[in-house]
């Protein structure tokens, strides 16, 4: 049955020694939600469980002219309740909104959630999609990484026992920009997606062509991952029907994704090449709502 | 090796004697014999052993006793008022019959509860996002979300 020990030190010092410890098999709990089931369910077992809710930081949600700023032990219900967030980051609402319950959002964290490394993630793709760099301690100082550089295979990232993600950072989306996160699943909660697709794209000034565009896939591959020859292919380019539909076909082809009990790789990629393009013009949508222009 | 959990539970300041691994859950139950809460999965996917933490409805099963340290956690026995009278939501679940086996009522109440604390007018798209996490096998589920439509505009 369930047997450890609990500890919530008070820095990320103490944290990161009594996870290295070696005679300890030391795991990190943030929320809760993830690791406790694996430890149900015994694919996890540990001696220690080390709680970051007492360290100071690392809950919060800041913003200034360039940076938007989330600690990784904020809560998946803190980021949807942020009105900050809607407005300004609605991608990320799209991810945070359909995630699990609301008993599970109000527990789990974002960087439980990353740490967790599921390749179904539902705030990773989103993150993605805004070129987002998490912050980490490691051998005592702070680390940068590109998310994208940052998982490793399924369950797993770069970081090492003692490491501790502390806080996640992206952009603030400049104008003429929108995006949107789309979630296939069963059920509309509860449920980890069979396929996600997030499209995070800023218009030229004339609003005729993309400037930029991010496209991140959940579900589709060993890790959450950027399609980036569909994004080549959209970059400068007009959102006419075929454009989108060589984007979508494109991403459907750099998605590895296989059979699972969620379903098949096959439908997977047929639902990157039917969705991708609604998920663009839902993007689209967004920033005509927000400057009033046809885009 | 116990250690102990000092937290709010129904209003009253409590301890309970917990070993580090046992889950509120547990206690709620067996510490303190409030058998509201129930283990329907244990995994935090049905809502049965949903409670309020800091007002916020969360899976008891997946939060340890000792997280719950310094917090204010209501169960369903604390909706009751202290002369027995049942609370608003708990009459509507009965007079709208929402209320079949009961096993998933307690849990139910309770998210309704922190919805409508939340939100005083909740649309009917925003009650089925607030019990999402809870499951009944019974009812269906229409009965349950007229009920708490009923409780709120009270």
């Amino acid at each position: 049955m369930l047997h450890f020990d609990y500890i919530e030190p008070t820095t990320l010092e103490e944290a990161a020694s009594a996870l290295s410890a070696r005679e300890v098999a030391g795991r990190i709990i943030a929320g809760g939600t993830d690791v406790l089931v694996q430890i149900k369910e015994q694919k996890l077992a540990v001696d220690l469980l080390v709680s970051l809710a007492r360290i100071p930081g690392l809950r919060s949600i800041h913003h200034d002219e360039k940076w938007v700023n989330v600690g990784a032990m904020t809560t998946i219900r803190e980021i949807e309740t942020s009105d900050f967030i809607r407005q300004s980051v609605p991608i990320l609402f799209d991810a945070v909104d359909q995630f699990g319950s609301v008993q599970t959002r109000n527990v789990a964290t974002l960087g439980g959630n990353i740490c967790n490394a599921s390749p179904a993630a539902d705030s990773v793709p989103a993150l993605l999609a805004l070129k987002a760099e998490v912050t980490y301690w490691n051998s005592g100082e702070m680390k940068r990484q590109n998310l994208h550089q940052f998982f490793v295979s399924p369950g797993k990232t770069i970081l090492d026992r003692g490491d501790i993600l502390a806080s996640i950072r992206f952009e603030k989306p400049r104008p003429r920009s929108g995006g949107a996160y789309l979630k296939l699943s069963a059920r509309n909660g509860m449920d980890l997606p069979l396929l996600s697709i997030a499209v995070q794209l800023q218009m030229d000034q004339n609003f005729s062509c993309c400037e930029d565009v991010a496209v991140a896939l959940g579900a589709a591959a060993p890790t959450p991952i950027r399609a980036t020859g569909a994004e080549k292919i959209l970059k400068g380019e007009r959102f006419t029907e075929e454009i989108l539909a060589h984007a979508a076909d494109r991403a459907s082809q750099e998605a590895r994704p296989r059979d699972d009990f969620r379903s098949s790789a096959e439908y997977r990629k047929a639902m990157i090449r039917n969705l991708l393009p609604e998920v663009v013009k839902r993007a689209l949508s967004r920033i005509r709502q927000s400057t009033g222009k046809e885009a | 090796m116990k250690r102990t959990s000092r937290f709010t539970l129904n209003g009253e300041r409590v301890e309970a004697e917990v070993e580090p691994w046992s889950t509120l859950l547990e206690v709620i139950r067996d510490n303190f014999d409030l058998t509201g809460t129930k283990e329907g999965c244990g995994y935090g996917e049905c809502g049965t052993c949903t409670v309020l933490m800091d007002r916020l409805a969360v899976a008891s099963c997946l939060v340890l006793a000792l997280q719950a340290e310094g917090k204010d956690v209501v169960t369903i026995e604390g909706l009751v008022g202290p002369d027995g009278e049942l609370h608003p939501l708990q009459k509507a679940f009965i007079q709208k019959g929402a209320i079949q086996c009961g096993f998933c009522t307690p849990g139910m109440i309770l998210s309704a509860k922190a919805l409508l604390e939340q939100n005083g007018d909740p649309t009917e798209e925003e009650i089925k996002k607030a019990v999402v996490g809870n499951i009944c096998r019974c009812t269906g589920y229409v009965k349950i979300i007229e009920a708490i439509k009923s409780a709120s505009r009270k």
